[in-house]
């Protein structure tokens, strides 16, 4: 596969487990831990998918989902929101703000790279 | 004393038409005509003797079946036998009565020889005259006929005996049984809602039935002594120890009468010493009890000393300020039931069976009791017992260890540091350690156990050897689950992850992590060697609080009393256990077959097929089926060492006397809970992650502990909130909850909860077991 997944996670926790998920899937694997580190990832990796954490120091998911979303060069990047916060409002927001997906972080492994393929493709699909 | 079989003999003499009733019968078996005419003259003057007449062995046999004789007058030169085989298949005819033999002038030796093989006497033909003969003949009977009383009385004695302590066994139980639900009924209406009256009522039938229940384990205890058959122990433990935890259970009385109480324990009294430990709190118990009841102001000083009179021995003396016993009564007051006031059982209470007892037991362990007293100023109790000197290797550790004696263990580890610290705590402890340095040795260790039937009761093994690791004797005992069960896995940190699984895998009884801590390590040995787990006793002591939710389990109940049953499914009401009960052993075994259980309880007692009976059937199942070994507690109204000693060989783990109450029962079903150790099951594609992560934890803690110090609560509440997630993604759900908690608290500024929360996960660190699923 070969397709490059950002993980922006605060947790190093998360980011240890995400990374030896997604490696374990064939997956590139590219960290951030706060908003800020984010953007310039973004540019610096050109990921080809993000795995979003809400909870996040220096502008939290829903700011950078809104830069995401506003950013042309961005916007068309898919985003996978992985969080502890099982609220509806938070999903609501969080899809409105354009989050591809919306996991619980007790998503088994699986759940998380059918949904990472599955918004992958449709990207695809869409272009 | 009349000859045996002289009814007998009537009844023959009657059908005989015989009116010589009262003439002994003698059998004289004799080939040489003339001799036996000459004995027929030499008695004819005797007419309390009737002679039949026979020449061999073979006739007199016919003569034996046909008529009781009350003696045998036998030649030992027959045509069917002679000298002392003649002798020999007589005594096999003429069983129960007595021979006389005859020689020749030659062979006096064989004479004496034959007496000494059960002859009543021996004549030299030729050398007797007929008085002499009549008076040989009449003592060898009424000889015969005394010894034969005498066996019979003392065959009598002995079965009386025996009938006596069948009878106090018999009552033990017959009388347990009915106290078994007295108080256990009674404990349960305290928990119902009573009025001030009836719990006053209720109080009074609980403490009586106790008291009661003290008389019967006195009178146990005594009738155990005065039979010799007290059971004592033999088994180093720590003297210091017990005197000053003896102290500790009698200071509150003490102190609530306001005395004093003092110990004083010279120094050159050994720490170390073999004997009963029990029986000796028990003595020493009741004396200082004894003071503290008779003593109304004042002080009760103990002083111990070695006894300059007797080697080996320990002195203990207690003295009271209480008001003295007269000098007459001093030697009564050991005598059971006896007081030296007839009002002292109405006043102070107690069963007066306690010096008795005290007494008994310190003779038993060749030791002795004594008092001296002067009314008005005070009794001095003064016990003097003998003492073996334990072992060099006791003396190493000082701390109260459990004891592990007589238990064989082995331990397989390649570091000789390791395996000497082993060595030297399961040695204080007690146990036989056996040591060696490889897997290889180790198989050989066990291979030979096997073979000799001298199973260890617990094998500790090394997880890491060079070239082939504890592993490697595991897969050796995979064949033999009940080996399997006895080994402990001593781990590295480092490696948890892997080996935790494969510790399970492979049946073990458990693991402990590295470095060992004394009390950790015998605490798992203790568990493993009673059929636990060593998970079971690595708990924390703080969290064994009864308060704990206990995991619900199933249990079969065997018993065949509808109202023990009754008592026990009232006692398990407010638990979230299961019970299935059976009301006989066969029907045990059945439901046993049929369904799972996580615990058994046995009563001992059944008609048919009995406890041990059943019990012993269950292990088999569970060896033949694979199934892990399940607990099984027996249920037992013998308070002797002899029933639980049978209880455990019959494969029981554990032991309740009755009346069982509800707190033991509870605290015993928690001893056998198979979660208590909290249980986190983890992915197995996070195997390798799972210790970093747990690392990571431990961090946290550090970090928290500075932000409740620096009363950070932002800090808390985002530590909480991640620990959530990452709680929420690794599977482990406390540590989600707790984080949940501490976003919480920091959110609320709560830092005393945040404390509360750290010791929470700190326990939880601590204890967790991970399964890889």
């Amino acid at each position: 596969m070969g397709n490059k997944i950002l993980v922006v996670d605060d947790d190093k926790d998360i980011r240890v487990l995400l990374s030896n998920r997604l490696t374990t899937h064939g997956y590139e694997v590219a960290f951030a831990h706060d908003g800020v580190s984010c953007m310039k990832a973004l540019r610096e990796d050109s990921p080809d998918a993000i795995v979003l954490d809400l909870g996040l120091p220096a502008g939290n998911g829903f700011i950078t989902l809104n830069r995401l979303r506003d950013d042309p060069d961005l916007c068309g990047i898919p985003v996978v929101v992985l969080t502890s916060d099982d609220s509806p409002e938070s999903k609501a927001r969080a899809l409105e703000s354009g989050a591809q997906a919306f996991l619980q972080k007790t998503a088994s492994s699986e759940t998380l790279m059918t949904t990472l393929s599955k918004i992958m493709d449709s990207e695809v699909a869409e272009i | 004393m009349a000859p045996r079989g002289q009814t007998d003999r009537a009844k023959y003499l009657m059908d005989d038409t015989d009116l010589e009733q009262d003439a002994y019968r003698i059998l004289l078996v004799e080939d040489n005509h003339a001799d036996a005419r000459l004995l027929e003259i030499s008695l004819e003057d005797s007419p309390e003797f009737k002679l039949t007449h026979v020449s061999s062995l073979e006739e007199a046999r016919g003569q034996l079946t046909r008529q009781v004789y009350d003696l045998v007058l036998l030649d030992l030169h027959l045509p069917d036998g002679t000298g002392q085989e003649s002798f020999d298949i007589m005594r096999r005819r003429a069983f129960n009565t007595p021979i006389v033999v005859m020689t020749g002038l030659d062979d006096g030796e064989t004479g004496r020889e034959l007496v000494k093989r059960g002859a009543q006497d021996f004549l030299v033909k030729g050398e007797v005259d007929e008085a002499t003969l009549a008076r040989c003949l009449r003592y060898a009977i009424e000889r015969y006929a005394n010894e034969l009383s005498l066996r019979e009385a003392r065959e009598e004695a002995i079965e009386a005996s025996r009938a006596k302590s069948d009878f106090l066994a018999g009552m033990s139980h017959e009388i347990r049984t009915p106290m078994n639900s007295i108080l256990g009924m009674a404990d349960l209406l305290l928990e119902s809602t009573l009025s001030q009256e009836q719990e006053n009522y209720l109080r009074v039938i609980q403490n009586s039935s106790e008291a009661l229940l003290e008389l019967i384990n006195g009178i146990l205890d005594l009738s155990k002594i005065e039979a010799g058959k007290l059971e004592l122990e033999s088994t180093p433990f720590d003297l210091h120890e017990l005197l000053e935890t003896m102290m500790e259970i009698v200071a509150y009385p003490a102190h609530k009468k306001r005395l004093d109480l003092a110990i004083a324990i010279d120094p050159e009294v050994p720490r170390w010493v073999v004997g009963d430990p029990s029986r000796l709190r028990q003595i020493l118990i009741n004396l200082v009890g004894n003071a503290i009841k008779f003593t109304t102001e004042g002080e009760i000083v103990v002083e111990v000393n070695l006894d300059p009179k007797t080697d080996h021995a320990i002195h203990v003396s207690v003295r009271d300020t209480g008001a003295g016993i007269q000098e007459d009564k001093l030697a009564a007051i050991f005598e059971p039931f006896t007081q030296a006031d007839a009002s002292i059982a109405r006043q102070f209470g107690g069963t007066g069976l306690g010096l008795s007892i005290s007494l008994g037991l310190a003779r038993a362990m060749d030791g002795e009791i004594w008092a001296e007293s002067r009314v008005g100023e005070g009794s001095t109790f003064h016990v003097s017992i003998v003492f073996e000197d334990a072992p060099a290797e006791a003396a190493l550790t000082r701390a109260p260890l459990p004891s592990l004696t007589g238990r064989r263990v082995l331990v397989v580890d390649d570091n000789p540091t390791e395996r000497a610290v082993a060595r030297r705590i399961l040695c204080d402890a007690g146990a036989t350690v056996v040591d060696v340095d490889s897997s290889a040795a180790g198989i050989e260790e066990v291979q030979r156990s096997i073979a000799e039937g001298l199973h260890f009761d617990a094998i500790l093994l090394d997880s890491r050897m060079p070239e082939a690791g504890g592993f490697q004797v595991a897969e050796v005992l995979r064949e033999h689950p009940e080996i399997a069960r006895r080994a402990i896995m001593m781990l590295s940190m480092a490696r948890r992850q892997d080996d935790v699984p494969q510790c399970k895998e492979f049946g073990l009884g458990g693991w402990i992590a590295k470095p060992m801590r004394p009390t950790k390590l015998l605490a798992a040995v203790e568990a493993v060697s009673n059929g636990g787990t060593a998970g079971d006793a690595l708990k924390p002591a703080s969290s064994r609080a009864p308060s704990r939710s206990v995991a619900p389990m199933r249990i079969l109940l065997a018993d065949d009393l509808e109202d023990n049953r009754a008592l026990v499914q009232a006692y398990l009401k407010s638990t979230p256990h299961a019970l299935v009960m059976a009301s006989d052993g066969v029907e045990a075994v059945q439901k046993f077959k049929q369904g799972r259980f996580d615990l058994v309880l046995m009563d001992i007692q059944m008609p048919g097929m009995t406890g041990y009976e059943a019990t012993a059937e269950i292990r088999r199942l569970e060896a033949s089926e694979e199934r892990p070994r399940t607990p099984i507690v027996a249920l037992t109204a013998f308070a002797y060492e002899a029933e639980k000693r049978r209880s455990r060989e019959a494969g029981c783990d554990a032991h309740l006397t009755k009346p069982i109450k509800k707190a033991t029962l509870l605290q015993t079903l928690e001893g056998h809970s198979r979660s208590e150790r909290p249980v986190a099951r983890v992915d197995s594609e996070l195997a390798e992650l799972v210790d970093g992560y747990l690392e990571n934890r431990r961090a946290d803690i550090e970090n928290l502990t500075g932000f409740i110090r620096d009363r950070e609560a932002d800090e808390i509440r985002r530590l909480g909130h991640n620990m959530k997630g990452s709680g929420k993604a690794y599977g482990f759900d406390l540590i989600t909850a707790i984080g949940a908690n501490l976003e919480q608290a920091g959110r609320n500024a709560d830092f005393t909860e945040a404390e509360k929360l750290l010791d929470q996960l700190n326990a939880y660190l601590d204890e967790v077991e991970i399964i890889i699923d």
